[in-house]
């Protein structure tokens, strides 16, 4: 039963952490034959991938059936469409499944693919239709109505900005201002503003979809301007030597959320290129590559719009999948014979269609948890917008397209440092009164003390936190230099009684016996700490100009939290006192008496009895006390949460807090949706927290029963 | 096979006069001894002189007091709470009970060896220099001095001399027994305390032992506790019979095993009560 | 000095400083919160303070002592305090004030210096209101439906609002929940006959007409509600406060109304007994900050209780096997290996099994098996009271094992020999000798296994607990209990107000009262326990004997 529960604890975490460490996998869904006319020129998908569309180069637009329904049949044609008259040059998807149609006269349409879902008759049926967010008209994207020949788009609810090279060699940027909102009305008013610009060419235009950048390839360079400024486009930044001698820019896409640049080259490789603050400020750095082909050059990239995930696609046909923040290379083969001549992702990033002369077809894509690597989890990542690698743990931003920074380093950090303090604290403290109980202590006495102590075990630690968080913390703060003065006036104060008690006469000591020292010692310890804390104003004024926290952050430069290091090694150290005090003092207690009787007969002191003898003996016991506290140091939950900042920082300092894995879990996990990478990387570090005491517990008890072998043999 | 040469039994001298030993024969003095347990009294003015160079040994039936006796002689008494001694032990003319006496100091004059054999976990070589350790002895010369005189004199060295460094834990009975009173000769005391020192050990075990005994007395005072009355027989010199806390005969062993005093003794030597 | 060092004995009184410094804080700790619990229900004086701020203006504060503490005189530098100030340290005074509707902070410092005059006016009441917490001031008269009256009529006045106010509590908490939740019945059956196909015109005329009848019912009772709210808010209390401002407080929103400084030590002693009292029994108010802790406890002593029918038999079997049928071999190492570790997996871990396995697993597939109907909102697929009780089964049930086989172990062999010798077969041993004398040691498991489960939070905040829960898991309505909603728990309680709540200073001392409550809940268990475990082992160390 209990082994069943284990193990069922044990296989039920694995069972949710294992698919974060699969692969990516791609498999053909099914294939309909269409009627094109001309060229494919564009192709997407609904959101439950069950209705496609495709536009030709002869300007229509149609939606076939992708998979059957209860109201349509597979491959059926459901809605076909003219877009324009004439033939259509080219069609530009940008994000949010918005498609530029520029005809063969360059003129500039907006459409967007609609898919309505109704239930008649309780089954869904999907509707799709064509709109036109920016109206009906052809845009007026170039004041002079010249011929657009390569373009950059992107928008939002308030603007629309077009950033476009024309046939008579201008580089102009236009911007669409919404009357209202774009949601609801597409009225605008159109600004333009033309960018200083010499060039035979433009290959690529790229506009960030926060519209502050648009990035301009020309041949192996590329120009990124700044779009922020509403009266000039100046060039922020020049990109020269992306790609080695000999190789070519071959592709160019942005990823999700537009911070970084992906450029691919004819030496299949891609590489991801973001601003990061370097020391002559922003600059553009090319930060990690990726290899999508040995042999064949990298001709398209695309990317997902809300995952950092991007699929290349090589000459013959060959597709690689990869995932930027985990270095992940996901999936590699071959999904058609030659280029596909048009490709989309799903707009759940669960499946992609392509277009191949008279056939469209679906792939599933089955890439849950792309994010999640061991180099991610555990290794320093390079995440969007920092000045170098880091391990960060933020699991969740305020948009979409964020990128999560799943780094376990911070938080295990935190969790070793939290038990790491609890242990300086509570090991002294508990093997001394174990020592003492065990060996020193008056039968009588040591039945009242021993339950006592162990009674601390049994109080909440929720209520501890509470104390350590509301009490201590204050407590701590307001009288620092106090703290600090107990680590000497109570070891001070416990030698000069000592030392009193030593210099006392015979009659004294026998009506004192040197076996109350623990009782004589309270007053005397208290007192000790009176003494402190009534000093520590004084203290405080004298050597750190009045204010301990000011002379901390502001002379010695160290930040100070209130609820610190400090705080929760003392508050989870009386957590685990008992623990250790328990079971170390069972172990020097069960040393049998012979063996001390031979060492004091001997002519050994009692101390050097205790030291030479007992506590060797006793050292196994001692050490799986010492493993069994710091197993529930490790584990501890509330004390942790309710004593730190809960900031997940990589510092040893005593005056900053830390996260743990225990308080992460509970923090996050109320909040993180089934099934996602973030929930199974929260079992993960469950999982994590359960090896680490599983080990710990297992030492100690294997320990254990050693020892209690060799006691029967003493 | 070792058996107990008749010698040890013939060779004894001319009886001492115990009651009227000279403070140079007299290695410990026994004064009006009383010992209580809380309440309970458990050695009744016991008084005796032990002498010098001889086997003592106690017998008594179960309970007697022979065993507190002589936990008093090197004050291990003391670990018991609630245990309080009138009277006066002298050794060499020295109250062990004096205002001034560092006990620890006192039991390396009095060294003792238990029922039970009691090697502390540590290696034999660390075993036999233990008492030497606390002293503060670091020199590795008279350390490797003292183990090998010790286990010689204690008749383990032959067995155990390629193995000093092995666990003290892995010997058998009998040489840890052996072992024990290596460590208590190592610091050279002068009493040595056998408290039933064979009752846990097979009978080879025991006649090894007892030879041993027999060593020892050339350099010390050796004080046994037995509860075998043929033991007492083999090795002492001197016999103290006791019975519920009293000193009821003190005389040398033939006088005691053959011609007893008191119908006391006579009883329980021959086998009435025990 | 160097002989004294040489006897050890400096060392040894060390040590012995490590227990009583652990003595000391598990006593200061038991203090500190005993006194902080307890001076939460004890009444405070209300002082007046006439104040002269730095500015030399003038100001009375009028509230309850909260904390004092001393600060160094240089953090005050930058205030020109307008005299000199010849000690090291100022002493300063926290100021409980209350009246939220005419401060924005209902807490306020006072250095002491400033203080020119204190006084304990007799006449000062605190109103303890439903809502914008306390009220500190004087009773400027009482309006009786529009007219003034005399001030005596206070009490009687009070006594016919709360007697209303419990009547409009039944009426909202019993009668109308009952509707409300015979309402949703009546839905999720319509709606269970959709899904099955069988909803005929019958069935819905049935279903609307019943809905209609409790609708109806639901009319009647909400003009009642109607009526009583109007007689309660009918009279007024006009309240002068310390800054001279009337206010007027309606009676529907007093629950009290205390002249503490008029108390005696009996009085005082009375509203003591009378807060402890509505401590415990009533609901909280202000997102937990006042009231009582009814439904926490409630849902603490119920998850509790169910643990314990989970992990009794549970625990107690395995025991006994362990102990009475498993042979010594490498599986049985192998199990206990396995009980310390279950023991020392942290309890954060349960939880995330807990969330994960029996909310999600378990009890999505139930509501799917069971409960297509309420889909796509879940009624065992989250969590609830149930899986918290399931988790913190699995939780303690080591500590159910290991004490129970401690017991069993102490019976001496004879005794089952005995049995065995007089031709029982080893089931009838077991059943008849040893669970009868195992059986305080099984008690004293269960006992410590509620303590351990009473105080445990981290995995039930991931299975069931909330803040707030509207409704208390056992109620009125069929099928009385339910296992499905979640629940409050005092440990959680504690979490939540002190550290979730939005005035902490305010809610600090009934986070104080709620601590003392579980701890003296769980020490209480825990001793009863080694009571039981210590007598045990007399009984039997006299029969080895």
């Amino acid at each position: 039963m209990v082994l069943f529960t284990l193990i069922l604890i044990f296989l039920y975490l694995l069972y949710v952490i294992k698919p974060i460490f699969e692969s990516a996998d791609v498999e053909p869904v099914n294939e309909i034959s269409v009627q094109a006319n001309g060229q494919i020129l564009a192709t997407g998908l609904d959101e439950l991938k069950e209705v496609a569309y495709l536009i030709d180069s002869q300007g229509s637009m149609t939606f076939y059936q992708m998979s059957k329904s209860d109201f349509r049949d597979q491959g059926s044609e459901i809605l076909s469409e003219q877009l324009v008259q004439g033939d259509i040059e080219q069609v530009i998807a940008s994000d949010n499944g918005r498609l530029l149609i520029v005809d063969e006269q360059g003129q500039v349409q907006l459409i967007t693919a609609k898919f309505t879902a109704t239930y008649p008759q309780d089954s869904r049926d999907i509707t799709p239709s064509i709109e036109y967010p920016l109206g009906e008209e052809v845009l007026p994207v170039d004041e002079q109505e010249g011929k657009v020949e390569r373009l950059g788009f992107a928008m939002n609810e308030e603007k629309a900005v077009v950033v476009a090279y024309t046939e008579d060699n201008r580089l102009i940027k236009t911007t669409f201002v919404a009357e209202d909102d774009f949601n609801y009305d597409p009225e605008f008013e159109a600004v333009y503003q033309e960018i200083e610009f010499f060039g035979p060419t433009v290959d690529d235009i790229k506009v960030t979809p926060d519209l502050r950048m648009a990035f301009v390839r020309v041949g192996n360079s590329v120009s990124v301007y700044n779009l922020d400024d509403e009266f000039s486009v100046d060039k922020k930044a020049e990109l020269n030597s992306i790609v080695p001698n000999g190789v070519d820019i071959t592709a160019t896409a942005l990823l999700s959320g537009g911070s970084s640049i992906l450029f691919g080259d004819s030496d299949g490789k891609v590489s991801q290129w973001f601003e990061v603050a370097g020391k002559s400020g922003r600059e553009f750095k090319k930060i990690r590559s990726f290899t999508a082909s040995k042999t064949e050059p990298v001709v398209e990239i695309h990317t997902e719009m809300f995952r950092k995930s991007f699929f290349t696609i090589t000459p013959s046909g060959e597709m690689g999948i990869f995932y930027t923040t985990s270095d992940a290379d996901l999936w590699h083969g071959n999904i058609a014979q030659k280029v596909p001549s048009a490709l989309a992702i799903a707009p759940r990033a669960d499946a992609i269609i392509f277009a191949d002369q008279a056939r469209l077809s679906l792939l599933k894509v089955d890439n849950q948890h792309p994010e999640v690597t061991w180099k991610a989890l555990w290794q320093e990542v390079w995440y969007e917008g920092y000045p170098e690698p880091d391990y960060i743990w933020q699991s969740t931003g305020g948009v979409d397209d964020f990128e999560s920074k799943f780094s376990l380093v911070p938080i295990s950090f935190g969790t070793i440092k939290a038990a790491a303090y609890a242990m300086l604290f509570a090991m002294p403290l508990a093997l001394s009164a174990a020592i003492y109980t065990a060996y020193f202590m008056p039968p009588g006495l040591r039945k009242k003390v021993k339950p006592t102590i162990e009674l601390m075990e049994a109080l909440p630690t929720v209520i501890l936190g509470f104390l350590a968080g509301l009490w201590l913390a204050p407590l701590i703060e307001d009288y620092l230099p106090a703290i600090f003065l107990l680590l000497l006036t109570l070891p001070i104060a416990t030698f000069l009684a000592a030392f009193a008690w030593y210099k006392l006469p015979k009659e004294m000591k026998v009506k004192l016996p040197e076996e109350w020292a623990p009782i004589i010692l309270i007053p005397v310890l208290l007192v000790a700490g009176f003494l402190s804390f009534a000093l520590s104003p004084i203290l405080e004024t004298v050597f750190f100009g009045g204010d301990i926290r000011q002379f901390i952050t502001n002379d010695l430069g160290i930040s100070f939290d209130q609820r610190n290091a400090l705080v929760v090694g003392i508050a989870m150290g009386f957590a685990v006192v008992p623990t250790i005090f328990s079971m170390a003092e069972d172990a020097i207690f069960s040393v049998p008496k012979h063996l001390t009787s031979g060492s004091l007969a001997l002519g050994a002191t009692p101390w050097q009895t205790l030291i030479k003898v007992v506590l060797l003996t006793a050292s196994p016991g001692i050490f799986s006390a010492v493993m069994m506290g710091l197993g529930r140091a490790v584990g501890e939950t509330m004390i942790v949460l309710m004593a730190t900042g809960n900031t997940p920082i990589l510092d040893w300092s005593i005056f900053q807090g830390m996260r743990t894995l225990s308080a992460n879990i509970a923090v996050e996990m109320p909040e993180s949706e089934v099934g996602s990478s973030h929930y199974r990387i929260l079992f993960l570090a469950a999982f994590v927290l359960f090896v680490f005491t599983f080990v710990f517990n297992t030492l100690a008890e294997f320990v254990r029963q050693r020892l209690r072998e060799k006691y029967s043999s003493l | 096979m070792i058996t107990v040469s008749p010698k040890t039994l013939n060779d004894v001298p001319a009886p001492l006069d115990l009651a009227n030993l000279t403070p140079e024969q007299t290695a410990l003095e026994i004064k009006d001894l009383n010992l209580f347990y809380g309440e309970k009294q458990a050695l009744q003015n016991i008084s005796m002189k032990i002498p010098k160079g001889q086997v003592t040994a106690f017998i008594g039936p179960s309970g007697c007091g022979k065993s507190t006796l002589l936990r008093c002689i090197n004050r291990m008494n003391d670990l018991v709470d609630i245990c309080r001694i009138e009277g006066g032990i002298e050794l060499n003319g020295e109250d062990i009970y004096g205002k001034h006496v560092d006990v620890a100091a006192l039991r390396r004059k009095v060294g003792m060896v238990f029922q039970r054999p009691n090697p502390f976990p540590k290696s034999i070589y660390e075993n036999v220099v233990y008492g030497l350790r606390i002293t503060g002895e670091k020199n590795r010369r008279v350390l490797d001095e003292a183990v090998e005189r010790s286990l010689k004199a204690a008749a383990l060295w032959n067995e155990v001399k390629d193995r000093l460094h092995d666990s003290a834990l892995g010997l058998s009975g009998g040489q840890q027994q052996r072992l024990v009173i290596a460590r208590a000769i190592a610091i050279e005391p002068e009493v040595l305390l056998l408290d039933e020192p064979t009752s846990a050990l097979d009978p080879i075990s025991t006649l090894t032992i007892e030879e041993l005994i027999n060593d020892l007395k050339k350099k010390y005072t050796v004080v046994i506790v037995t509860h075998n009355m043929q033991q007492a027989a083999r090795v002492s010199d001197q016999t103290a019979f006791m019975y519920m806390g009293d000193l009821i005969e003190y005389s040398d062993t033939n006088t005691l095993f053959t011609t007893p005093a008191k119908k006391k003794t006579e009883d329980y030597i021959t086998g009435r009560y025990g | 000095m160097k002989d004294w060092f040489k006897t050890g004995s400096p060392w040894v009184w060390l040590s012995a400083g490590g227990v009583s410094l652990s003595l000391i804080s598990v006593i200061g700790l038991l203090w500190l919160i005993a006194s902080n619990g307890l001076s939460y229900f004890w009444p405070s004086q209300i002082h007046q303070f006439d104040v002269v701020d730095e500015h030399g203006k003038q100001s009375v504060v009028i509230g309850e002592i909260y904390d004092r503490e001393s600060i160094p005189t240089v953090q005050l530098a930058h205030l020109d305090l307008g005299r000199e100030i010849e000690s090291e340290t100022i002493e300063r005074i926290l100021v409980k004030t209350g009246n939220r509707e005419l401060v924005s902070l209902d807490f306020r410092w006072i250095l002491e210096p400033l203080i020119t005059q204190r006084s304990l006016p007799e006449d000062v009441a605190v109103v303890e209101r439903r809502s914008n917490g306390n009220f500190y001031g004087f009773i400027e008269k009482i309006v009786l439906d529009g007219k003034d009256v005399d001030s005596s009529k206070l009490d009687e006045l009070l006594e016919r609002v709360n007697e209303f106010q419990a009547q409009i509590s039944e009426l909202q908490k019993v009668d109308i929940g009952a509707i409300n939740y015979q309402l949703e019945r009546i839905r999720l059956k319509e709606r269970k006959h959709i899904l099955d196909g069988t909803l005929t015109e019958d069935v819905k005329a049935d279903l609307v007409s019943q809905s209609d009848a409790l609708k109806a019912e639901y009319q009647t009772l909400e003009k009642e509600l109607l009526a009583l709210r109007k007689e309660v808010s009918r009279d007024q209390i006009v309240m002068r406060a310390m800054g001279g401002e009337t206010v007027a407080i309606n009676f529907d929103q007093i629950i009290k109304v205390t002249f503490s400084n008029q108390l005696g030590v009996i009085g005082k002693f009375g509203v003591f007994i009378e807060q402890i009292y509505g401590f415990i029994f009533d609901d909280p108010r202000e997102a937990n900050t006042e009231g009582g802790v009814f439904p926490a406890i409630f849902g603490t002593v119920l998850m509790v209780l169910l643990m314990t029918v989970i992990v009794a038999p549970f625990g107690v079997i395995a025991a006994i096997y362990l102990h009475e049928y498993a042979g010594k071999n490498a599986f049985t190492k192998l199990l206990r290996i396995a009980v310390i570790n279950l023991a020392g997996v942290p309890s954060i871990v349960y939880g995330v099994f807990g969330l994960g396995f029996f909310v999600y697993m378990v009890g999505g597939n139930l509501d799917r098996l069971f409960y297509p109907e309420t889909l796509p909102s879940p009624t065992f697929g989250t969590p609830g009271v149930l899986w918290s009780a399931i988790t913190l089964a699995i939780l303690t049930l080591p500590v159910v094992i290991v004490s129970t086989e401690e017991g069993l172990a102490r019976i001496p062999s004879s005794m089952r020999h005995g049995s065995l010798a007089l031709g029982a077969t080893k089931a009838e041993t077991l059943w008849r000798i040893i669970l009868p004398i195992a059986s305080p040691a099984i008690m004293t498991g269960i006992i410590l296994a509620i303590a351990r489960a009473a105080g445990e939070v981290a995995p039930l905040m991931l299975v069931g607990v909330v803040k707030m829960a509207p409704t208390l898991p056992l109620d009125g309505n069929f099928p009385f209990l339910h296992l499905e909603r979640k629940f409050m728990h005092l440990g959680f309680h504690i979490y939540d107000v002190g550290f979730q709540s939005p005035n902490v200073e305010a809610a600090r001392p009934l986070v104080y009262a709620t601590a003392l409550l579980l701890v003296t809940i769980i020490v209480g268990l825990n001793m009863t326990a080694v009571n039981i475990r210590n007598k045990l082992r007399e009984k039997y160390r006299a029969l080895e004997h």
